[in-house]
């Protein structure tokens, strides 16, 4: 079924006849290994009334390009962006004119500016600076910022970034390769690790599937470990890093990670190039509690196959509120989805937690909504691909708020007893008080080697009432049995204002990791079956390293 | 008449002035500047203009007479093919003085007699697309005065600007090269491929460092999965592995090999740099007719290049031949060629 919706769709977008057979090959691979799972097709999107609150407005694209993989915004405001075929184009918003910067790059999948004159890229085999020295509005010069990884050319080694901190700091992330794939010649770039190359998803060379940091001064650090394909990442106003990663093995449902020096995040084969794994350990070995034991789990969950299967960049909300009543929030894009994401984090007994909730739902937004960008005057661009024949689509757009408040969630609290929402309007409180105006679920995800997790010990919640605040803006959910380590998933039913708004998105999870106080160790793995794997492939006559990365602590 | 008396007097007058050397130094900024603007020497005076190029780009620097600016940078760009030969300079009878074409971090000293006519000269860079905006005054006065620095940053003329970008794009159009990084058969996986004008193209590998092989065609599909299609014959292939050493040793095989990134000229040629033990090196390779031209600019002391047994017969350089290999000591090891010519059909 998911096979002739995106061929439907492709058809209907204007694909030729021509390229029918393509689409097929296309959809069985991007089915076969999407960095955002199995390609799994969602229900069209239900139209929403967001667009009573927002407008969307398609961008052309220069002639002869497609797949947008990256967009940023100049300091002088014209907006970069590049494309999967290597090319880095201006965009003038003003004059709605298209400037070539630069061509030839391998897949970039990242754009940074550093003046209106340098762009940083972060392409296949590198992060580079690209500058246009002699003021002829093209790069000439290519610099070399960070190499310090191993490239295996499989396919799935993806690479997102980069995000630059207060200090200067680069941050950049590698996706790990498939099992589908293998070296594509007889030599890779940096050591080559038999263990790594064993898994579904492998880091048969140096940091696949970890976070990467280049600091001022040009050193590339390995900073956090346990990626699979952590296609966005993203640094919040308080400076603390953050990363989602894919559903797929060792990751239950997509997730977004707060992401600390050191830490491992769950997906195994990158453990090979840990301090404490080198010398042919084989993580994958380890028995999944002590695994278990080691990761840190994620600050929020996407529940795969309704909220999102395959989110990208999350981006916070810098406009100060010139994008509506969210300034601080954290928007996230999603690949297969008609959709984009708000989440709300917070702190919780010293971690960062939160919730989810769709934003833009509509028919009129494109898939493959792999980068964001806000502009000065508060306008979100969204860079749509469909990559390597990734479910997704090629476009470019731009959301703007109209100016009339939409009735959200506009930030959700645990409390001792259950959670506090507040609203962005005053809401009608007899709706709001009723506790039947709420539907509320829990379960939990498990963590093991197969692909993906169904939800396990799925229950209602009861909740006990409801309790609306003094200016109409917040209710306190009171439950019953409230449980750490568990998803909360709340649907709400008849909340609108007074005055006719009714909520728009009327659904919210919240990853409840942390209690207020006495928060309990999470449970153990659930024992799940061994997973037979495939044995590495290599190419005939063997694999070498070669440059890179070749010596280890 | 008048001009005349003016001319002789100054003749006169500049007789009695000119005194020992003068030494002028000029830099480059980036965005197709010098830093100085303007400077003075006096009549007859003995000039050395130490000309040094921190900026990215190639530059020289050309001084010409009163009021012929505009004319000399069209005649540079008229040369068309081997302009680079004669360093960019026309053969105009305006010019007066010209340095060689300095790359990043070189420099060159320019030595001549100053007018004995007062007046102001030009100096300008003539490399094809400079000329337009970057040049400077050479006065030559009884009077001297301090030279005039351009600012650090970049002063924007959008006039100017859209003027270069349209001459750029015109000389870029006629005949100019591509890279295009990409997965390519039989190399590493960050190699990357440059189709130069003129029917040749070569695979060059950012992670081994160096050279991988040359073919006669361009490069075709680039497909979602795998290796990107040679469109032609490979006809060259380097298997020795990474050809340079950069001690006194030659048997000494280089540690540590860092891709640098690279630099792409006016016709979209690139220069790869690497660091090589410490060691800065550049390559820029040309092939025309098949004939590989390999042009490499270091820093280091004692540099060797080394040829296979097997195509001994095929390479030439420009230094001496030690065993299996070139050596390039000394000036010679900052900028030398080697070539590989391959047997007619």
């Amino acid at each position: 079924m998911p096979t002739l919706l995106t061929l439907f769709n492709r058809l209907r977008n204007g694909a030729a006849m021509l390229g029918l057979l393509a689409c097929l090959a296309d959809v069985v691979r991007a089915q076969a290994e999407a960095p955002a799972g199995r390609g799994a097709r969602p229900p069209e999107s239900l139209p929403t009334k967001i667009l009573e609150y927002y407008d969307i407005e398609d961008i052309a694209l220069p002639p002869g390009t497609s797949n947008v993989d990256g967009v940023a915004v100049m300091p002088d405001g014209r907006i970069v962006v590049c494309f999967q075929a290597g090319q880095v184009y201006f965009y003038n918003p003003k004059t709605k004119e298209w400037k070539l910067f630069a061509e030839g790059l391998h897949w970039p999948l990242g754009v940074l500016p550093v003046s209106n004159t340098e762009v940083l890229v972060m392409q296949t085999p590198e992060l580079t600076l690209l500058a246009d020295r002699d003021g002829d509005g093209k790069a000439e010069v290519f610099k070399t910022v960070s190499d310090y990884f191993g490239m295996s050319g499989n396919y799935a080694e993806f690479q997102t970034g980069p995000v630059r901190d207060a200090q200067g700091n680069l941050f950049y992330s590698l996706g790990t390769g498939s099992h589908f794939g293998q070296p594509l010649t007889n030599e890779v770039r940096g050591f080559y690790s038999t263990q790594g190359a064993w898994g579904r998803m492998t880091s048969p060379v140096p940091y696949r599937g970890w976070i990467m940091k280049v600091t001022p001064d040009g050193k590339t650090i390995p900073w956090a470990v346990g990626m699979r394909e952590a296609n966005g990442i993203g640094l919040d106003p308080k400076g603390r890093l953050f990363s989602i990663d894919n559903q797929g093995d060792w990751v239950a449902s997509s997730a977004l990670y707060h992401v600390e020096q050191g830490k491992f995040y769950g997906h195994v084969p990158p453990l090979v190039w840990r301090e404490d794994f080198q010398g042919g350990k084989q993580p994958l070995d380890l028995p999944v509690a002590e695994l278990d034991q080691l990761r840190t789990r994620a600050a929020v969950v996407f529940p795969y196959g309704d909220m999102s299967s395959s989110p990208t960049q999350p981006l916070w909300d810098s406009t100060g509120g010139k994008f509506g009543p969210f300034a601080g929030q954290m928007f996230i894009g999603e690949m297969n989805y008609r959709r984009i994401m708000r989440v709300m984090l917070e702190d919780v007994d010293g971690q960062v937690q939160g919730a989810v909730a769709p934003f833009f739902d509509s028919p009129k937004l494109h898939l493959g909504n792999v980068r964001l960008a806000f502009d000065p005057s508060g306008s979100l661009w969204v860079a749509q691909t469909r990559h390597q024949g990734w479910t997704g689509e090629s476009g470019f757009q731009r959301i703007s708020w109209k100016g009339i408040v939409p009735l959200e969630v506009s930030a959700m609290h645990v409390t001792e007893d259950g959670f506090e929402l507040t609203f962005t309007r005053p809401v009608n409180p007899v709706a709001a008080a009723n506790p039947a105006s709420y539907a509320m679920r829990t379960y939990f995800y498990n963590y093991h080697e197969r692909y993906g997790s169904q939800k396990y010990d799925p229950r209602d919640v009861k909740i006990t009432s409801a309790v609306v605040s003094a200016d109409r803006r917040k209710v306190a959910l009171h439950v019953e049995n409230l449980e750490a380590w568990r998803i909360y998933d709340t649907k709400f039913k008849g909340i609108a204002t007074e005055d006719g708004h009714e909520l728009v998105n009327p659904w919210v999870v919240y990853n409840l990791n942390h209690l207020v106080k006495n928060t309990p160790p999470p449970r153990a793995p659930i024992a799940d079956p061994k997973q037979a794997r495939r044995t590495p492939g290599v190419p005939k006559g063997g694999v070498k390293g070669v440059g890179g990365p070749q010596s280890f602590k | 008449m008048r001009s005349l008396f003016l001319f002789l007097g100054a003749l006169l007058f500049a007789g009695t002035t000119g005194s020992a050397a003068e030494v002028i130094r000029i830099g480059t900024l980036p965005g197709l500047r010098f830093d100085t603007s303007a400077f003075s020497v006096r009549p007859g005076a003995e000039v050395e203009v130490i000309f040094s190029n921190s900026d990215e780009m190639l530059h020289n620097f050309v001084v010409v007479k009163p009021g012929t600016r505009a004319e000399v940078v069209q005649a540079a760009i008229d040369l068309g093919a081997g302009a680079a030969d004669r360093d960019f300079v026309p053969p105009s009878p305006n010019v007066l003085w010209a340095s060689k074409v300095v790359p990043s971090g070189q420099s060159f000293t320019l030595k001549f007699t100053a007018p004995r006519i007062l007046g102001d000269y030009p100096y300008v860079c003539t490399f094809p697309g400079h000329g337009i905006i970057m040049f400077g005054t050479m006065t030559v006065t009884t009077i001297p005065r301090p030279p005039v620095m351009n600012p650090k940053e970049l002063p924007v003329d959008p006039a100017i600007a859209a003027r270069l970008a349209m001459d750029h794009s015109a000389h870029r159009a006629s005949n100019t090269a591509s890279v295009n990084r990409f997965f390519m058969p039989q190399a590493g996986p960050a190699s990357i491929a440059v189709v130069l004008p003129g029917g040749y193209s070569y695979c060059w590998d950012a992670g081994a460092g160096r050279f991988r092989y040359a073919w006669k065609g361009t490069l075709g599909a680039r497909p979602d999965k795998t290796v990107a299609k040679l469109e032609g014959e490979v006809y060259y292939r380097e298997e020795s592995g990474f050809p340079l050493r950069v001690g006194p040793d030659p048997a000494a095989v280089p540690k540590q090999i860092d891709f640098n990134g690279y630099t792409v000229d006016a016709q979209g040629i690139p220069e790869f740099e690497l660091n090589v033990d410490g060691v800065t090196v550049r390559e820029r390779v040309e092939i025309k007719d098949g004939r590989i031209t390999r042009r490499f600019r270091t820093n280091g002391l004692s540099v060797w290049f080394f040829v296979s047994p097997e195509n001994q017969e095929r390479f030439t350089a420009t230094g001496p031949k030690e065993g299996a290999f070139y050596k390039f000591t000394g000036a010679a090891a900052q900028d030398f060629t080697v070539t590989y010519t391959p047997l007619p059909n």
